[in-house]
């Protein structure tokens, strides 16, 4: 099924990459609406700032736009605008350095019905009164704690829901270094957020 | 549940974060009013070395340096290939040979398509088997040979030209 799903998405992001090749500048503009939702969420994860997240996936799809006659198909086009994605990010942080102000997103109203925040906020634990927007400053500094390499995997395999194959694509490593990163990665954030999770 | 899934539970709510309403129609006009304001800043040299660098970007460096070889050696090849438009100028291999001694001293080399003098030809005649600059053939020379009363040599040699013998094959 999900297989299904993903082929299906390959077919159509394959006929929009090919109209858009051929100048079809509505197609391109159908590829920036389809992946803007899911970039938005790895670049401001990985940012934790709205506005350089907004400026950022400028950059990506400018340079995507720029570059798609040269996508060649081997990989998805999805692999392909992730790959850019997270390079530029990744430069963009470097560039950065540690001169970071948090801004929040704001958090959809769907987060009440999410089986992970009822057991989280419901249970005996600490998280059970707290207030989701004290919650997310938590979350979000405890991301930023964590290296770039390993904020971007948890990113993409927590948040993001990619397998580690894609992520191994994406950044161009073996799946072991995938997995290696996300265990360093947990045990950190383990610390970092250890008063919640006991 | 171990503490490891308890992390994945609470960073996993993080996916709840979500940009504005609205916001991705508005990233789109955006792009499209950069896109324009891009082409209108940008000078045809930036625009090329912009064009340029992203079609190199991603590729080996290997197959840069091989690329930036070809085109040395293509415009090299191309700007030796041109005449360079003297009139006089002789074929570049005849000035080289000229150079290194391999004409015979005093004889001056053609010009490319220039006209072939009877001094010239007086030069070299005697160095020459064929004469097609007179309109004959080196088997008339012998046969002219032949009808001045000079006979071939019964030592199985001819001396076509004097000074140049070629053995005769049976």
């Amino acid at each position: 099924m999900n297989d299904k799903v993903h082929n299906s998405n390959g077919e159509e992001d394959r006929i929009l990459v090919e109209r858009a090749q051929n100048g079809d500048t509505r197609a391109f503009d159908d590829l920036v609406r389809k992946y803007t939702p899911k970039l938005y969420g790895l670049v401001y994860n990985m940012t934790s700032n709205r506005d350089d997240t907004a400026d950022l996936l400028q950059d990506i799809f400018a340079k995507a736009y720029r570059s798609i006659r040269r996508f060649m198909g081997k990989s998805s086009f999805y692999t392909w605008i992730y790959s850019i994605s997270v390079n530029m990010t990744l430069n963009f942080l470097k560039k950065r350095g540690r001169h970071i102000k948090i801004s929040m997103d704001d958090v959809d109203s769907g987060i009440q019905n999410d089986p992970d925040f009822i057991q989280v906020t419901t249970g005996p634990g600490p998280l059970r009164d707290i207030n989701l927007h004290e919650l997310q400053k938590r979350l979000n500094e405890a991301m930023l704690k964590l290296s770039e390499d390993h904020r971007t995997v948890v990113t993409l395999y927590d948040i993001q829901g990619l397998q580690h194959a894609d992520i191994s694509k994406i950044l161009g490593v073996s799946e072991g270094t995938v997995r290696s990163r996300l265990f360093y990665a947990h045990r950190q954030l383990q610390n970092y957020l250890d008063d919640f999770v006991k | 549940m171990t503490e490891f899934e308890n992390i994945q539970r609470l960073v996993r709510l993080k996916r709840h974060e979500m940009p504005p309403e609205g916001f991705v129609e508005d990233f789109i006009i955006d792009f499209h009013v950069r896109q324009r304001s891009e082409l209108l800043k940008q000078s045809a040299r930036s625009l090329f070395w912009e064009r340029l660098t992203t079609f190199f970007e991603g590729r080996p460096m290997a197959n840069m340096a091989v690329s930036g070889a070809a085109v040395i050696a293509l415009v090299a090849v191309a700007a030796l290939s041109l005449p360079s438009g003297k009139p006089d100028t002789a074929i570049r291999g005849v000035e080289l040979a000229l150079d290194g001694g391999l004409l015979v001293d005093g004889v001056s080399p053609f010009a490319f398509g220039s006209e072939v003098t009877s001094e010239q030809t007086g030069e070299l005649s005697p160095l020459l088997l064929s004469k097609h600059f007179a309109g004959g053939y080196a088997d008339e020379a012998r046969a002219n040979f032949a009808n001045e009363g000079s006979q071939p040599r019964s030592t199985g040699a001819m001396e076509v030209m004097p000074g140049l013998i070629f053995s005769e094959q049976k």
